[in-house]
């Protein structure tokens, strides 16, 4: 298995009671909360710890976008991807993803993707998402046009980076008359591509036709190892066997000596990430035209483990976490890997408001501790019939 | 209800459109929400006119319009629906989104048409007074805004909220948001263009709207020469529902007086 060290850069200094008086750490938290004193000290923080994840041996570390929210502070990962790219001297980087939509020129993404690309000499791994269903509220954009937007600008990127130019684009939402971006990708044909999604059959199902890795992000094991199959069903009616190496499943680790003792220090922090920091509000969070009826359905059951407060508890017993001691964490995540059939674990090590020292301490741990014995392995049951 | 239904293929788009009464004719084009259907009002209203009650392309059970995109789309769509009608002579009562439509309709071809009522019609930008974000709000709570009497709301959402209507109010809403979305409730290019309205036009709203705020029938009533604007008191954005009588009595006495 390929570990990834993922980090959401939350604002770990938001003010807990004051997202709660607003219901939600997004759209109306009112940005006078940030400070960014304690902001910028927390973005050297977190790059730190991308770098040191490097070196500690992790297969590579990732970052992601989000927009207006105390959630994760990565409005534009190409600038931290930018600032982490001349230091991940051995494993890859990853952005997971850029939200195609959510941009009025999405020829700025192929054109971001390439220098990055060239830059880590193909170590790059490009993520496309539609963006979350709040970011159509503060981003501006139409979300009965998300899927044909992200459709089209998928289309063009991959073009741009795989057709001569100059061409002539003319899509529906997006029109060049010269599509001819320097430099081209030093991957070839272009960077690996992973497409993070919430367990949408329409994303699914297109990833799987376009044999890109996808990932599932924060969801329980059982309904990530459903996800899983639907994918593996939905490549073979594309016709071909998938790989698990095109299945990722984010999470997040944390490892103390005891299993008690690892609970007790990762609550408050687990806690403040599902309840404080994740937003509850469906009007917010799936804008009209967002999903097909049918995927809204599907997400709905995926996430409703989120409608009432997550203890700890709840999120460990439910494979959504694992947090234990290094024989605990060996063991759930082999299980939860021959159950789900993946190759990939997004891990994040720091979340919620857990300190600088206490994620670093948590990255060696899962350096020490788990990376050696999940370098070779791959999915029991799936080998077997491989 | 005694209303004719009848369906339409214009545009490839089939639609449904229900007519009663007879006389002068009486466009009525509905807002955004487009669940309430043939109200108490038309069948008043269709003892001395001829009215017409069209469903919008992409609204409730009219499949998908692969042409909309805009609400400019369905105004070029009911100046085909005009022609293939041979509809002339038409009063028009635009309620909401068809009080955006009904304008838009009078600035590019008022040739077929006799009179206007806009009914707290959205289709322009005033600064300093933000629409209500009906995108925000739960099903539940929007027929709360829609409303200025608490109990009308809360018979509204025994019907509306009906598990039956469920498919039709979500079709709805992505419509809504696909044609209103960004710029939010209004197209800039509308507002250039409203002097080129003759017809005798009235601005109806209620005086409570709290989706859009009655400040807004003054800015119409500034743009469209002669306009006349009539409030109603305890009253939100749907007078057709809330004050039926009042909107009633307005329609006629404005069609009279300018007939």
């Amino acid at each position: 298995m390929k570990i990834f060290n993922f980090h959401l850069m939350p604002y770990a200094h938001a003010d807990l009671d004051v997202i709660k008086k607003n219901g939600t750490a997004w759209l109306t938290y009112s940005n006078k909360h940030y400070d960014p004193v304690l902001g910028s000290d927390l973005y050297h923080q977190y790059l730190d710890q991308l770098c040191f994840a490097d070196e500690l041996g992790f297969d590579g570390v990732a970052v992601n976008e989000h927009h207006q929210t105390a959630y994760g502070l990565m409005p534009t990962p190409g600038v931290l991807a930018g600032a982490l790219s001349r230091s991940i001297k051995k494993g890859s980087l990853a952005i997971l993803g850029r939200a195609l939509p959510l941009v009025n020129n999405p020829l700025t993404i192929a054109e971001e993707f390439a220098v990055l690309d060239n830059i880590m000499r193909g170590r790059f791994i490009g993520g496309f998402v539609r963006g979350i269903g709040v970011e159509y509220h503060n981003m501006g954009v139409n979300p009965a046009e998300s899927a044909e937007r992200f459709n089209e600008a998928h289309d063009l990127i991959i073009q741009a980076w795989t057709k001569p130019g100059p061409f002539t684009f003319e899509g529906k939402y997006y029109k060049f008359k010269y599509v001819n971006p320097w430099p081209r990708p030093y991957s070839s044909p272009h960077p690996r591509i992973f497409i993070p999604s919430s367990g949408s059959l329409d994303t699914i199902r297109w990833v799987a036709q376009k044999r890109y890795t996808y990932c599932q992000t924060l969801a329980p094991i059982e309904a990530v190892a459903k996800t899983f199959a639907l994918f593996r069903e939905e490549a073979n009616k594309a016709g071909y066997e998938a790989s698990s190496d095109q299945l990722a499943w984010s999470n997040a680790i944390y490892i103390a000596e005891t299993d008690a003792k690892a609970l007790a220090l990762a609550r408050p922090h687990l806690e403040t990430y599902m309840n404080s920091f994740l937003s509850k509000n469906p009007a917010m969070m799936s804008p009209p035209g967002y999903s097909s009826v049918e995927s809204i359905k599907r997400v709905r059951a995926i996430k409703s483990y989120r409608s009432a407060y997550q203890t700890a508890e709840d999120l460990i017993k439910r494979g959504i976490v694992i947090v234990g001691s290094p024989n605990t964490v060996r063991e759930k995540l082999s299980a939860y890997q021959d159950l789900a059939g993946f190759n990939i674990s997004l891990t994040k090590t720091q979340f919620g408001t857990m300190p600088h020292e206490m994620a670093r301490e948590n990255q060696i741990a899962v350096a020490e501790e788990i990376l050696p014995y999940f370098r070779d392995r791959a999915p029991q049951e799936l080998a077997q019939f491989a | 209800m005694n209303a004719r239904i009848e369906t339409l293929d214009l545009c490839a788009v089939k639609t449904t459109i229900a007519t009663a009464g007879s006389g002068p004719t009486l466009l009525v084009l509905q807002g955004a929400n487009h669940v309430e259907g043939w109200l108490p009002l038309y069948d008043s209203l269709a003892r001395d006119f001829t009215v017409i009650l069209p469903t919008h392309p992409g609204y409730t059970g009219t499949g998908p319009a692969p042409w909309l995109d805009h609400v400019s789309d369905l105004t070029n769509y009911y100046l085909d629906f005009l022609e293939t009608k041979d509809l002339t002579g038409v009063h028009v009562l635009g309620l909401s989104l068809g009080g955006w439509i009904a304008a838009d309709l009078a600035v590019r071809d008022s040739s077929r048409l006799a009179s206007l009522t806009l009914v707290a019609a959205p289709g322009i930008y005033l600064p300093g007074y933000e629409p209500l974000d009906i995108f925000l709000r739960s099903d539940s709570q929007f027929l709360d805004d829609l409303f200025y009497s608490p109990e009308i709301a809360a018979g509204a959402k025994l019907t509306a909220l009906d598990p039956a209507h469920e498919d039709a109010l979500l079709n709805n809403k992505v419509t809504t948001a696909k044609l209103t979305w960004s710029p939010r409730l209004y197209d800039p290019d509308l507002r250039k263009w409203l002097h080129r309205i003759k017809l005798p036009t009235q601005i109806v709203w209620g005086e409570q709207d709290a989706i859009l705020p009655s400040a807004y029938a003054a800015e119409w009533a500034r743009l469209v020469q002669g306009a006349r604007v009539s409030l109603i008191p305890d009253c939100g954005h749907a007078p057709q529902i809330e004050t039926p009588t009042e909107l009633e009595s307005i329609v006629r006495n404005f069609i009279a007086s300018r007939s």
